[in-house]
């Protein structure tokens, strides 16, 4: 089976001032199509590290990243590093990191230029996206002059624009009250419903992971478990038991 | 990708500006410099023309004699001559006065050396400033010239004559060679080259028509290439220090650019923008600041360095004529300096455009340290804090650092190098002048000669004296003072022969010893009294030799007699120009009246009337006779210093403000950058004020940092300067110019006051 992204055996290893830390000690993980993964563990648990080995934004020290089923040695090595992102990946940050000099719509467009597309493609594509995420009367606005959620919601579009097969979130909601965050997570959704979008989300909020297919949870560079989501009324409950029991075990 | 980055610049208002200001002014400067440098070359020029003319070089022979008409069709005819015209130089009885008289024969080119526009005719005469003035002549007047009844018709003003106190009268050529009884031949040519032909090469021609020829070629005069040169090392150290002070600015402020722009940079590679995209972006803003700031440097030089130029003619000796910019030049040069710029940013951009996501981001773990370390060191010091959050910062934005030692350090140095020269420029001419008028003669004289004008300009000012050299000793071999390790006399200091009336030094307080008599006494130099340690009142033997014949090695005096002489030193002259020993005029050693070749220089208190005239006549036996005023001197040296000063402060002043700006902008980043911690502080309980003076040990350190490393870098190259280099003794410190940079970066921190209130708030 292939999967969009299978990861065996992760190892990541800083030299801190000549002392070797590792953050990463042995993980594997893997991500099916239209499947949202969700990644749970506390500060220090490596989180950070995982999501840049994911993006392809840092290299692995040992183990072995497949992307469609093929084994890429160059994952997080520049300079094919810019090319998988560009062709492969999209970010929603916590803090949405928008360019506040540009437009809703710049903002949103952004990937489409880098990647060259022509311009009359651009326009009609970022309509789109917008319209998916429901903010297409901003088109024009700045973005500084939106609401959080509606901030989020550009970086979703931004992050989607370019169909990636994987999205990748970093605390997405971190930055946003209840009900912007549920509205969020159920843009997550949509879009996999709508698209078959496959994503993968780090967080430390049960309620966010409530809304995964699968939770891994990560403490001390280790998965020390697996959670298949049934969806219920006390998920969430389920969920949080599960980290406390698990960072007790690993503490 | 270019569309982005003309939209980062259109946001970025203030940094924008910033950049395009110091583009502009490094552009304005060098090229108004550049275009000033070039009128003033041309404007001396003019100067030097207004004494010769409009031609290119002036013949006459060594001794004055005239011209034969075999040697007048030679120069006609001589390749590469364009116009030949002639002229008789004599002096002439004018109103008992004997003048200075040109004799010419009416031409443009004697029109525009003698600057007369009237024509010369049987019946008029032209006369110039000073002989008017002193005469009270006016146009219409009749005087006569050697009996010759002459109607003014033109009176010169301001001419090298009257500036020079000199009598002249210009006529024709016939009425001087008559009133002297000559035949009407004459006795200087101008002439005017082909263009096509090479300055050097005519003259060479015209220099083999004979060798008694003496030709002078308008653009060799030893003092025109002398100012020119001087002129020209001084605007290369005026253009390097806007070069290098502009760039740095320019160079802080694009990097400050860079980094406001660092997050958004993160996240375009993030969503994989290549290296050469982000390059694009970066590039298109350099190439819109860049041709911004070039264009609007150029234009306004352009438009409106010629009406600068005009408005400061008088004060920088500018002739108006020639105060045209250098339109073709100029954007040369504003090319070359839009090239580099772009170079530059380019780079900047490109080095930016390589650091992956990954490395901007662990600026934001370095911070979260940062934060840990103020919890724990809290119960320290405020200026620890304030240290532990600037160090940093100085380090990603060193430029700005930079830019504010650079101006310390100029300005430092720069104050310091130019009072001293004042300083030593009038102590040089302090020491030489030994009083207050000094007339001296390009070439030498004989004993006689000399004792002979002595008498006749005693016979005006009573104070007169003289100080002159020769290297003729006449019967002995000095050899002055045995060397002091040495004590061989060959290895001592050979010493050319000066001579001196040392009453009259005694008089006029040169010297401070009285004697009845000083035939044993001399005066030294200051460097020869140095080296063997003599002082006034000291006395030291002095071996010399009878003049022998056939020898030809120093050593083989030894076997001969020797004779010593004790004197006394009775003086110490400080300036170098003089001999290293002075010998009364009544010295029994030698016998001055068979001596030859001395240069003579006469002193005198001042110049009246009578002495001017008495000097006008003498300039006709002794045509390279020349006086001047020590007072005059004074004025005119330290107005050239002041003008040069003035340049040189005033682009410094420009480039504090511009500094300053920069620097305003480069600390208000700073302090927003760190807002987060000292939100962090407030909400672990640290006061509003105690926050606020965090911050403000932050900018006063960072400002006091720049100007003191500029103090100091200024105080080494000082050191460099004066005590490697001119091998001087190192000067005081001279801080005050700097003050005012302080005090202007000190009021630009104080507006900071509300930005800092607000940054120290919670919210």
């Amino acid at each position: 089976m292939s999967y969009i992204i299978e990861m065996k055996n992760i190892h990541k290893i800083y030299n801190n001032g000549g002392e070797p830390l590792q953050a990463l000690k042995g993980v594997s993980l893997y991500l099916e199509e239209g499947e949202i993964l969700a990644i749970m563990g506390s500060s220090g648990s490596g989180k950070s590290t995982l999501l840049h080995i994911l993006g392809a934004i840092d290299k692995v020290s040992e183990g072995e990243i497949f992307l469609n089923g093929e084994l890429r040695m160059d994952y997080g090595v520049e300079p094919s590093a810019t090319r998988i992102r560009q062709e492969n990946i999209g970010f929603v940050f916590q803090s949405f990191k928008l360019i506040t000099d540009l437009s809703v719509e710049e903002n949103v467009s952004l990937p489409l230029i880098l990647a060259g597309e022509k311009r009359s493609k651009i326009k009609e594509k970022t309509r789109e996206i917008l319209k998916l995420v429901g903010i297409e009367e901003k088109a024009e606005k700045s973005v500084t002059c939106l609401s959080g959620g509606q901030q989020q919601r550009v970086a979703i579009a931004r992050a989607l624009i370019g169909n990636p097969k994987l999205l990748l979130a970093d605390e997405p909601t971190g930055n946003l009250d209840y009900n912007t965050a549920q509205e969020i997570m159920q843009l997550f959704l949509d879009t996999k419903e709508q698209r078959g979008q496959s994503s993968i989300i780090v967080t430390h909020d049960p309620m966010i992971a409530s809304f995964a297919d699968r939770i891994l949870f990560l403490h001390d560079g280790r998965f020390l478990g697996e959670y298949e989501n049934k969806k219920g009324e006390d998920n969430i409950e389920q969920i949080l038991g599960i980290f406390r029991q698990i960072q007790k075990r690993g503490g | 990708m270019y569309w982005f980055g003309v939209k980062f610049l259109t946001k970025s208002k203030k940094l924008t500006f910033s950049c395009v200001a110091s583009i502009f002014f490094a552009v304005l400067a060098i090229v108004v410099i550049y275009n000033f440098y070039f009128i003033s070359q041309r404007s001396y020029m003019e100067n030097v023309k207004d004494t010769f003319g409009d031609c290119d070089y002036l013949i006459s022979d060594v001794d004055y004699r005239d011209f034969s008409e075999d040697l007048i069709k030679k120069i006609e005819d001589t390749k590469g001559v364009k116009k030949v015209s002639y002229g008789h130089w004599a002096y002439t009885n004018v109103e008992k006065y004997l003048v200075y008289t040109v004799g010419v024969k009416d031409s443009n080119m004697n029109k525009s050396r003698y600057r007369y526009v009237s024509d010369v005719t049987e019946n008029r005469i032209i006369v110039n400033q000073k002989l008017a003035e002193d005469l009270q002549l006016s146009v219409g007047d009749k005087i006569t010239m050697e009996e010759k009844e002459l109607e003014i018709s033109e009176i010169l003003i301001e001419d090298n004559f009257s500036l020079s106190n000199l009598y002249m009268v210009i006529v024709t050529m016939e009425n001087l060679c008559k009133s002297q009884n000559m035949d009407m031949v004459p006795n200087y040519a101008l002439v005017k080259k082909e263009k096509k032909d090479g300055l050097i090469e005519v003259k060479e021609r015209l220099q083999s028509l004979g060798e008694n020829l003496d030709i002078t070629a308008v653009e060799e005069l030893d003092d025109y290439k002398k100012v020119i040169e001087s002129f020209r090392i001084f605007m290369t150290i005026l253009v390097i220090i806007i070069i290098v002070v502009a760039g740095l600015l320019v160079a802080s402020v694009f990097n400050s650019y860079l980094k406001k722009y660092q997050g958004d940079t993160m996240v375009l590679k993030t969503m994989g923008a290549r290296r050469k995209q982000i390059l694009q972006i970066f590039f298109t803003s350099a190439m819109i600041l860049s041709t911004i700031g070039c264009g609007l440097g150029y234009f306004v030089a352009m438009v409106g360095g010629r009406g600068v130029f005009l408005l400061f003619a008088s004060e920088f000796e500018l002739s108006r004529e020639v105060i045209q910019m250098d339109i073709g030049n100029s954007f040369f040069i504003t090319f070359g300096i839009w090239v580099a710029i772009n170079i530059f940013l380019l780079y900047t951009a490109w080095r930016y455009a390589r650091i992956l996501p990954l490395q901007m981001n662990r600026k934001n773990t370095k911070e979260t340290k940062i934060r840990r370390a103020i919890l724990f060191y809290i119960t320290k010091k405020d200026t620890y804090i304030s240290l532990r959050l600037l160090i940093p910062w100085i380090r990603e934005n060193i430029f700005f650092l930079f830019t504010i030692v650079a101006i310390t350090m100029f300005t430092f140095v720069s104050s310091v190098f130019m009072h001293d020269i004042e300083q030593n420029s009038l102590a040089y001419y302090k020491k030489l002048y030994l009083s207050e008028v000094m007339i001296e003669n390009d070439e030498t004289m004989s004993y006689q000669n000399m004792i002979d004008i002595q008498k006749r300009l005693e016979g005006q000012q009573k104070d007169t004296f003289f100080m002159a050299e020769t290297s003729d000793w006449g019967d002995i071999i000095s050899v002055g003072i045995p060397d002091k390790k040495s004590k061989n006399w060959w290895d001592g200091w050979g010493f050319s022969l000066g001579v001196s009336q040392m009453d009259r030094l005694y008089e006029t307080k040169v010297i401070k010893v009285k004697k009845e008599s000083y035939q044993d006494c001399v005066v030294l130099r200051r460097d020869v009294a140095d080296y063997y340690g003599l002082q006034v009142g000291d006395t030291y033997a002095l071996e010399y030799f009878d003049k022998m014949e056939n020898v030809e090695w120093m050593e083989e005096y030894e076997n001969q007699q020797k004779h010593t002489k004790d004197l006394e030193v009775v003086g110490i002259i400080e300036s170098m120009m003089y001999s290293e020993i002075v010998f009364d005029i009544t010295s029994p050693l030698f016998h001055f009246s068979t001596l030859e070749d001395f240069s003579v220089t006469f002193f005198m208190s001042e110049i009246d009337k009578q002495t001017e005239s008495l000097l006008q006549s003498l300039r006709w036996e002794i045509p390279t006779l020349r006086w001047q005023n020590y007072s005059d001197v004074e004025e005119q040296n330290s107005r050239i210093i002041k003008e040069r000063y003035f340049m040189i402060r005033a682009v410094l002043y420009a480039l504090t403000l511009l500094g300053g700006i920069g620097w305003l902008n480069s600390a208000k980043t700073m302090l927003r950058d760190k807002r987060e911690i000292y939100r962090t502080l407030r909400r672990i309980g640290i006061s509003d004020r105690r926050v606020q003076k965090i911050i403000w040990k932050q900018i006063l350190c960072y400002l006091m940092s720049g100007i003191v490393l500029g103090i100091l870098l200024g105080i080494v190259a000082e050191w460099f300067l004066y005590f490697y280099y001119l091998e001087e003794e190192f000067p005081r410190a001279f801080i005050s110019p700097v003050f005012g940079i302080l005090i202007y970066m000190l009021a630009l921190a104080a507006t900071l006051w509300k930005f800092v209130k607000d940054i120290s708030n919670l919210e």
